[in-house]
């Protein structure tokens, strides 16, 4: 089973220039995408809860692009409550916003986000963020379990 | 008969006619003298005493001619005569006895209590008389006084009212009745405490009577809002000084009372319309802020999605087409550009740090290193003489610099190497930096306009940019309560001078 990337995003632009960067590298995970917090929170608890009882080798692993400005549950909340919650702390966060500010990058990190990156508005770039985010938290894994 | 046997008896001697004239003669003279000294007492002396002097010194005269006559002219004198001058010599004397007749008893009989007053009371009613119109000048000066005190009293510009110990009112002047609305005079004999609004009444006794234990002249209520309850039931905003008098039998107060309602009701106003601003003010900040950072996400997709069909994987533009689909690429990331330093002028208040003592010479080094390259290319020069350190926003002062800095560069000469000279100086409490270049400069009359947002003297083709480098300079700038202005000839290079306070007043309690 492919690992699998989850966009939490309200903007649909966004969801959807990250699924074409992704198809145009073809990268082997799947997508998942949900417009607020609250939605994530729901599929983790969900999932955790699933893959208990599935055999270790067919669990998947994730990787969370969350989105700062939301309405309703900001990226700032659900990420606190993603690291309260014990059975979700190991899961990798990364901010993916629109803000450039200083502070939003260190209260981001402070809360325990595994990195910070600031969308682009180039999809060349958007698939070199993409190809570098998978290696690093998804693919790199692989290589060494196949070692 | 009779009168034969005088002139007989006379004749009897040879020296006893020239005894009796001379004996005579003296007699009438020491008489007329008398009466001449009486005469004159008489003028001198107070009305009882003067008459009878002058009846003495009648008699006096009287027996004078009487002697006189009996020695100068004895037989030619009829009896007539001689009985007239007796009986006004007789009338005289009992007149001057009459008048003595208090002295005489006194003599007479020693001191009696029939004369005693009498006496008296003719020397004490000179001091009797002088005593009365003294006391009719008091009672006199004592009316002006009060009429005075009255008129005082009625022409304050406050409402007044003297209160009794109980907490009686003893007088109120008009202005205190018309403030609560009583009728002429209605309110004497009243309790202040009907003035008091109902729920304070109790508080008030107490602090009533603890005033009257140890009164001093302050104002009512600590700066608490005051009503005062008018006859009608109406509250009035009042300010009321409280005064003991001094003097006064009761431990009267007088209660000075202002109505207030004008001023309160200005007060509102102003506090309202302050209230109206700041908000107006504020939401200005968050719309500039809001709209910059909003406005900014649909370019992005507008810029990215454009790039996206530039890339032609999604079918091929024509040579035209590409041309196009530039512009759209070109003007939405310019916007951006545009809202990117809308931003940040929005940021100088809503992202401020607070203020340190910064050396300038410190922070000008650290922004000649951020524009290391565009300085490099350039080849510019840069003469900073020794700088103060003062306090001010170091981000924001660097920001500033920066923009300065780099205009100086950037309007620079096409074929001159560009030479920046920065120089301070102290005038009294402020700070005077000068940025002084060698650049194209502008024309004078613009030397206003070039802070205002958006403002450009040149086209985008010349020379690229937003229009906002100078307005963020004076916002900040504005913000450390300084000034900021050029001075400029076309050709010649500027100056700008930024003036800086090295004591601030409190910031501002919003910002």
């Amino acid at each position: 089973m492919n690992d699998c990337i989850i966009m939490v995003d309200d903007d649909p632009e966004d969801i959807i220039l990250v699924k074409t960067a992704l198809k145009r590298i073809g990268l082997p995970v799947s997508f998942l995408s949900f417009p607020s917090g609250e939605l994530l929170l729901d599929f983790i608890a969900s999932q955790m809860s699933h893959s208990h009882r599935e055999a270790v080798e067919n669990r998947v692993d994730y990787l969370v692009l969350l989105d700062l400005n939301m309405p309703k549950m900001g990226g700032a909340l659900c990420l606190s409550k993603l690291r309260k919650a014990q059975s979700f702390n190991q899961l990798p966060v990364v901010i993916f916003s629109t803000s450039d500010a200083h502070e939003d990058v260190e209260r981001s990190y402070e809360m325990g986000a595994n990195s910070y990156v600031y969308k682009p508005d180039n999809i060349k770039e958007l698939e070199k963020i993409m190809n570098s985010i998978y290696h690093f938290w998804l693919f790199k894994k692989h290589r060494w379990l196949q070692i | 008969m009779e009168q034969t046997l005088y002139r007989v008896e006379h004749a009897s001697s040879v020296w006893w006619p020239q005894m009796q004239l001379f004996s005579g003669l003296i007699l009438s003279l020491f008489c007329v003298f008398a009466a001449l000294c009486f005469f004159v007492m008489a003028t001198q002396q107070t009305a009882t005493t003067r008459l009878s002097n002058l009846a003495l010194s009648v008699c006096l005269l009287s027996q004078a001619c009487l002697s006189f006559l009996s020695v100068v002219a004895s037989e030619s004198i009829s009896l007539m005569v001689y009985l007239l001058l007796n009986c006004v010599f007789v009338i005289a004397g009992l007149t001057a006895i009459y008048c003595y007749r208090s002295v005489l008893s006194r003599v007479l009989f020693g001191d009696s209590n029939q004369g005693l007053p009498q006496i008296q009371a003719d020397q004490l009613t000179p001091e009797l008389e002088a005593t009365q119109k003294e006391l009719e000048q008091e009672i006199e000066a004592a009316n002006r006084m009060r009429q005075r005190m009255q008129s005082i009293f009625e022409s304050a510009p406050n409402g007044m009212l003297v209160v009794r110990k109980d907490g009686t009112i003893a007088q109120a002047n008009t202005l205190a009745e018309s403030i609560f609305r009583y009728p002429e005079g209605g309110m004497v004999g009243l309790s202040v405490e009907g003035l008091v609004p109902k729920e304070h009444r109790p508080q008030h006794h107490v602090d009533r009577n603890n005033y009257v234990k140890a009164p001093t002249k302050r104002m009512m209520g600590d700066r608490k809002d005051l009503y005062g309850v008018c006859l009608d039931g109406h509250k009035v905003p009042v300010e009321i000084g409280l005064n003991p008098i001094e003097g006064s039998f009761d431990q009267e107060i007088v209660a000075t009372i202002v109505d207030i309602s004008e001023r309160k009701q200005y007060q509102r106003f102003i506090e309202s319309r302050n209230n109206e601003l700041e908000n107006s003010n504020r939401e200005l900040q968050e719309f500039a802020f809001i709209a910059s950072h909003d406005l900014r996400e649909p370019l992005r997709k507008i810029i990215a999605f454009s790039r996206l069909l530039q890339g032609e994987d999604y079918g091929t533009f024509t040579a035209e087409g590409k041309e196009y689909s530039g512009y759209v690429v070109d003007a939405a990331e310019r916007m951006r550009t545009l809202l990117d330093s809308l931003l940040s002028y929005s940021r100088v208040t809503s992202m401020a740090n607070s203020f340190e003592k910064t050396d300038l010479n410190a922070l000008i080094e650290e922004v000649c290193a951020d524009l290391q390259l565009t300085l490099e290319e350039s080849q510019a020069e840069i003469t900073v003489s020794p700088l103060m350190s003062i306090e001010v926003d170091a981000s924001q002062m660097r920001q500033v610099m920066q923009n300065l800095i780099g205009n100086a560069i950037k309007y620079r000469q096409p074929d001159q190497v560009p030479k920046i000279v920065i120089s301070g100086e102290q005038q009294e409490s402020k700070y005077l930096l000068t940025i002084q270049d060698n650049g194209i400069g502008f024309e004078s009359e613009y030397a206003e306009q070039i802070f205002e947002v958006f403002k450009r003297l040149h086209g985008r083709d010349q020379y690229p940019g937003t229009g906002m480098g100078l307005a963020i300079c004076r916002k900040i700038i504005l913000r450390h309560q300084g000034r900021i202005w050029a001075d400029s000839l076309k050709g010649e290079g500027s100056i700008f001078y930024i003036e800086l306070p090295l004591i601030r007043q409190e910031e501002r309690l919003n910002e």
